[in-house]
């Protein structure tokens, strides 16, 4: 039995025992109006006579301020932390001008990547390339084990998202130059007494306890202790199979499940034991999962109307649990082409229905066979925002090319770098268009987001090249400026619709538009290193990512 | 309850909600009945779980469930939002458990309820609700059980909990460990 399980049985249990004692209630309320009356009087008189504390209050506050500020700014010899982690966790603590005060390994594989290397009064950068360099040599990053973790610590968040990007950005470069597929997962981490408690208690960084935190928080069933022994490349994966959104983080790349038997086994082996082909079932679901201490392939289909569960251990390949159950419901729902039978409407529009992880009508239906017999209340609940919060499932998933997938495509086959690219949403035929520009060409180009094929290629002569070939060692990449703008969004999967490079000799630019839910993140970047943002601004109440985007990132 | 009920009442403290809940509590200090009912539907199973939890004695959960929302009524007028509706209803209704614990003048242990025939007596909750509800009474420690109903039932997030209860984040996610673990040893051995 899963931990979620047992969840949404307490929690089935506890709502099934409730009493509904509302018309008692509401006949109680009757004739208290005028008892709210006189207490709203009375408070009212006690705030005007304790209308003196708020200025002095504000005065104390601006003291306290000034103070708190004036101390930290004398003692704060070091600006940023930054962690890194694999298995190996370092930490570095630089001062405002980036050089290293100090570099501790947080576990023996921390020492064992650091060696002899001197690294006080190193520039950052180098300082990063040395150990990044010798996690490598030592086998720490490997095809098996191809994500890290960086974590920076700073009071000031403008600052400690610019660095958490550029080092993002850095740590991909060496990577790829080391030809290694690495998955680089970045995130900015505010002082916390909370996570530095759970840091200290597990043996692990902050940036690594902030990152469990989260798992746990945003996903029913997972236990704090039990991710934290997990290395940072299973995290990321559940991070990926969970389609979980990592707040003030950003990721580049993919976490390696080649430690695993990987879906297409694990789903062979389910179609196997019913005796079926993988043509034949319908309706698959499957997700990677951590649970009782182990991973496990979580999987569901549909086969001649019969709905099929199983646990898979995602080492072994042993069927750990089997299930099945006729829905009769099933053909109709899907000759509709509408969400699965089990995936009811819940008020939670956003998230994959689970088959556990929420009460869906065919689960509560059997978990509570009696129907109640006690008094129903006599008025039906009324919806304040008159709005149907219920009505809002989401779509089914397409697998569509992301942005990043997009760009890479477009610099795998042509070298060079994208001037533009911009994602236009068309059900049928989704496309990335845009130029692509290098010494003496530009390419314009279609890219099919689901097809993954290139509709357009048309490559001209073009000296456009020679304008900015000069600057490009002291910009950053487009991929970069991308990672900014999601880190920056505090969401990781943040999606850049479009973005452009702006050439100019004083301000060269990337802009663009960027989404997430209600979101719409228009950005203007310097695209000289270490300039930042030039232009931010938040859209807050825009509907385009839930019409067009909300499958793709 | 209803199905569409349950589903209002889990995870309430998710945005969305949190806003709905303060959209009832403004309409209630105007007297708006329906608005309570809406506010009940939403977070009953939250308030009688946690009071249950403190209180361990059905009848109280139940006087403590009514006179929430009665104070609610009454003081919704001085409610500030804060976004966190539902922190405010919870520390009615665990003022109002105290104040129960106290007039009793006895340590609650001293008088265990037959939590087995309680449940029974209780036609909506089905055997497979009874064992858990009784695991959840019996077998957890106080503490634990505040975290699980908090955590489970009321959406809670483990910081969330933490805060509320005023323990550090670390007790609370080790104590939930714990809980779970528990739970799972004996949902399992019935099983």
């Amino acid at each position: 039995m899963h931990n979620k399980d047992i969840e949404n049985k307490v929690k089935t249990a506890v709502q099934h025992s409730v009493p509904d004692i509302l018309d008692s209630i509401l006949s109680d309320c009757e004739g208290l109006e005028g008892e709210m009356l006189r207490m709203n009087t009375q408070t009212s008189k006690k705030s005007k006579n304790m209308s003196w504390i708020k200025p002095l209050a504000t005065i104390a506050a601006v003291f306290v301020l000034l103070f708190v500020g004036l101390t930290s700014y004398l003692n704060m010899a070091i600006d940023s932390i930054i962690s890194f982690d694999i298995n190996p966790s370092i930490e570095l603590m630089v001062n405002r001008k980036e050089k290293v005060i100090r570099v501790k390994a947080l576990n023996e594989d921390g020492e064992k990547v650091i060696g002899n290397m001197n690294f006080k009064n190193t520039d950052l950068d180098i300082a990063v390339n040395a150990l990044i360099g010798s996690m490598l040599t030592n086998g720490y990053i490997d095809d098996m084990q191809n994500s890290i973790l960086i974590s920076v610590e700073n009071s000031n968040k403008d600052k400690s998202t610019n660095l958490q990007a550029r080092l993002e950005g850095e740590v991909s470069r060496l990577l790829d130059a080391s030809n290694v597929d690495g998955a680089v997962l970045s995130q900015s981490i505010v002082e916390d007494k909370d996570i530095e408690d759970l840091a200290k208690e597990n043996m692990i960084t902050k940036g690594k306890a902030q990152l469990v935190l989260q798992l746990v928080e945003k996903h029913e069933g997972y236990d704090f202790e039990e991710l934290a022994k997990l290395s940072v490349n299973d995290l990321n994966l559940l991070v990926e199979s969970k389609k979980l959104d990592i707040e003030n983080s950003s990721k580049v790349g993919k976490a390696s499940d080649r430690a695993y038997i990987g879906t297409d086994k694990a789903i062979s082996i389910a179609v196997n034991h019913v005796g079926a082909k993988g043509s034949d079932i319908k309706d698959l679901e499957i997700e990677l999962e951590y649970d009782d201490g182990r991973f496990i392939y979580e999987m569901e289909f549909y086969l001649d109307g019969i709905e099929y569960e199983f646990d898979i251990h995602a080492i072994s390949g042993e069927i750990l649990s089997f299930e099945k159950d006729r829905d009769d419901n099933y053909k109709d729902t899907v000759s509709k082409e509408s969400p699965r039978p089990t995936s009811a409407p819940t008020n939670k529009p956003t998230e994959k229905p689970s088959p556990t992880s929420a009460p869906t009508s065919k689960a509560t239906e059997k978990a509570s066979p009696t129907p109640t017999t006690r008094p129903k209340a006599s008025q039906k609940p009324v919806d304040p925002t008159k709005e149907a919060v219920e009505a809002t499932a989401s779509p089914k998933t397409d697998n569509l090319m992301s942005a990043a997938a997009a760009r890479k495509a477009v610099m795998d086959r042509f070298g060079g770098i994208v001037q533009k690219i911009e994602y236009n949403y068309d059900s049928k035929n989704p496309l990335y268009k845009g130029e692509a520009l290098k010494d003496g060409y530009e390419v314009d180009f279609e890219l099919n987001a689901r097809s993954k094929e290139f509709k357009k290629w048309d490559v001209e002569n073009d000296d456009e090249w020679d304008e900015f070939a000069h600057a490009l060692e002291k910009m950053i990449t487009m991929d970069e400026a991308a990672a900014m703008v999601i880190a920056r969004s505090g969401m990781s999967n943040t999606f850049i619709q479009k973005i452009e490079f702006d050439w100019d000799d004083e301000k060269p630019l990337y802009k663009g538009e960027a989404f997430n839910k209600d979101k719409k993140f228009s950005f203007e970047i310097h695209a000289y290193k270490g300039k930042g943002f030039y232009k931010w601004d938040v859209d807050n109440d825009d509907d385009t990512w839930e019409e067009k985007f909300y499958n793709i990132r | 309850m209803g199905i569409d009920n349950l589903r209002h009442t889990n995870r309430v403290n998710k945005k969305t909600d949190a806003k709905k809940l303060d959209l009832y509590i403004e309409r209630i200090a105007n007297y708006d009945k329906d608005a309570l009912a809406g506010l009940y539907h939403m977070t009953s199973a939250s308030v009688y779980s946690f009071a249950l939890s403190l209180l361990k004695n059905i009848q109280d959960a139940e006087d403590v469930l009514h006179d929430t929302y009665l104070q609610v009524y009454k003081t919704a007028a001085s409610y500030k939002s804060m976004n966190k509706p539902l922190a405010w209803i919870l520390t009615i209704a665990r003022n109002l458990s105290l104040m129960k614990l106290r007039n009793r003048k006895k340590i609650v242990d001293s008088k265990p309820q037959d939590w087995n025939s309680a449940f029974e007596a209780i036609p909506s909750v089905t055997a497979e609700d009874r064992l858990v509800l009784v695991s959840c009474m019996d077998k957890l420690t106080d503490e634990e059980r505040q975290i699980i109903m908090l955590h489970t039932v009321s959406g809670y997030k483990h910081r969330e909990v933490a805060g509320f209860l005023k323990i550090p984040l670390s007790t609370a996610l080790s104590k939930y460990h714990r809980a779970i673990k528990k739970l799972r040893i004996l949902l399992s051995e019935e099983n």
